[in-house]
């Protein structure tokens, strides 16, 4: 299959998921190895202190964003058997009407990592301010 | 866009209705004592909570034990650091249970545990931010 159709249905998959749905969140660029989503405030994902995106969200987008980031690398026969773990790093409130979070795969294998930014999304002065940094393993097996 | 309170800073049963709650599927909760627990059932159609549901329950389920730890004082700064390690995947309906390790003056420490049936799944920790309260 053409690497960009393939893009095409695992973004039209992921994006179908309730879970998706319900926070937000849409895939705004894709490529091998690489994601960038991007998540709207709403009536969901806004359980934090002072009116912040929870915290528990937050980890949960990056892991969103880590399993489709391993998606696009993933031949056939392949799939991501579970997380293994995912660590994050509160660094300033979430609190802007768009979270974007990118997704850049660092190591591809057995035991496959990624880095996560979350980052302020609208323009303003605040643009671009990291919001929490990730890191999620995941471990993936090969379909016999 | 919505205004809505701080879901955690309602009671268990109108935490509950909070969309958050419902679209991981926590209920059941009990806190006190720098401690919380609670149940994470599965969405519609499944047959247990996924690691996506899992790793914002947990950190839903700290706050709510950080919660029970500060004092009139004091006030919830938000999630530090959260930490999770799955060993395998959930099985049925899971229980989350999370207690306070260790304090010092801005922060809490807390460890977790996510269990099924079958035993430990997950476990982790989590540093929980507080400050002094701001006066008004």
């Amino acid at each position: 299959m053409m690497l960009a159709t393939r893009f095409d249905e695992l973004v039209r998959n992921w994006e179908a998921r309730p879970l998706l749905r319900e926070l937000g969140i849409t895939v705004r660029e894709i490529e091998s190895g690489r994601v960038v989503l991007a998540m709207e405030r709403n009536g969901t994902n806004v359980a934090g202190v002072r009116d912040s995106i929870n915290g528990g969200v937050q980890a949960t987008y990056a892991e969103l964003a880590a399993h489709i980031a391993i998606g696009t690398l993933l031949d056939d026969g392949a799939r991501i058997d579970r997380t293994q773990d995912v660590s994050v790093s509160y660094v300033y409130s979430a609190t802007s009407l768009w979270t974007m979070a990118e997704a850049q795969v660092l190591r591809h294998g057995r035991l496959t990592v990624v880095d996560v930014d979350l980052r302020v999304g609208e323009a303003g002065e605040d643009e671009g301010r990291m919001n929490a940094k990730a890191r999620v393993t995941c471990a993936l097996v090969r379909e016999r | 866009m919505t205004e809505i309170s701080d879901p955690l800073e309602n009671s268990p049963e109108q935490a509950e209705q909070h969309p958050l709650y419902q679209l991981v599927g926590l209920a059941n909760e009990c806190t006190g004592g720098g401690r919380a627990t609670c149940e994470v059932r599965a969405a519609a159609g499944e047959t247990a909570p996924s690691s996506f549901a899992l790793t914002t329950a947990v950190d839903v389920l700290v706050v709510q034990a950080a919660r029970t730890t500060v004092t009139p004082q004091e006030e919830l700064n938000g999630t530090a650091e959260l930490n999770v390690t799955y060993t395998r995947p959930a099985v049925g309906t899971v229980q989350v249970e999370a207690h306070e390790v260790g304090r010092v003056t801005t922060m809490r420490v807390l460890e977790f545990t996510v269990s099924d049936a079958d035993g430990t799944l997950a476990f982790g920790r989590s540093t929980y931010a507080v400050r002094a309260r701001s006066r008004r």
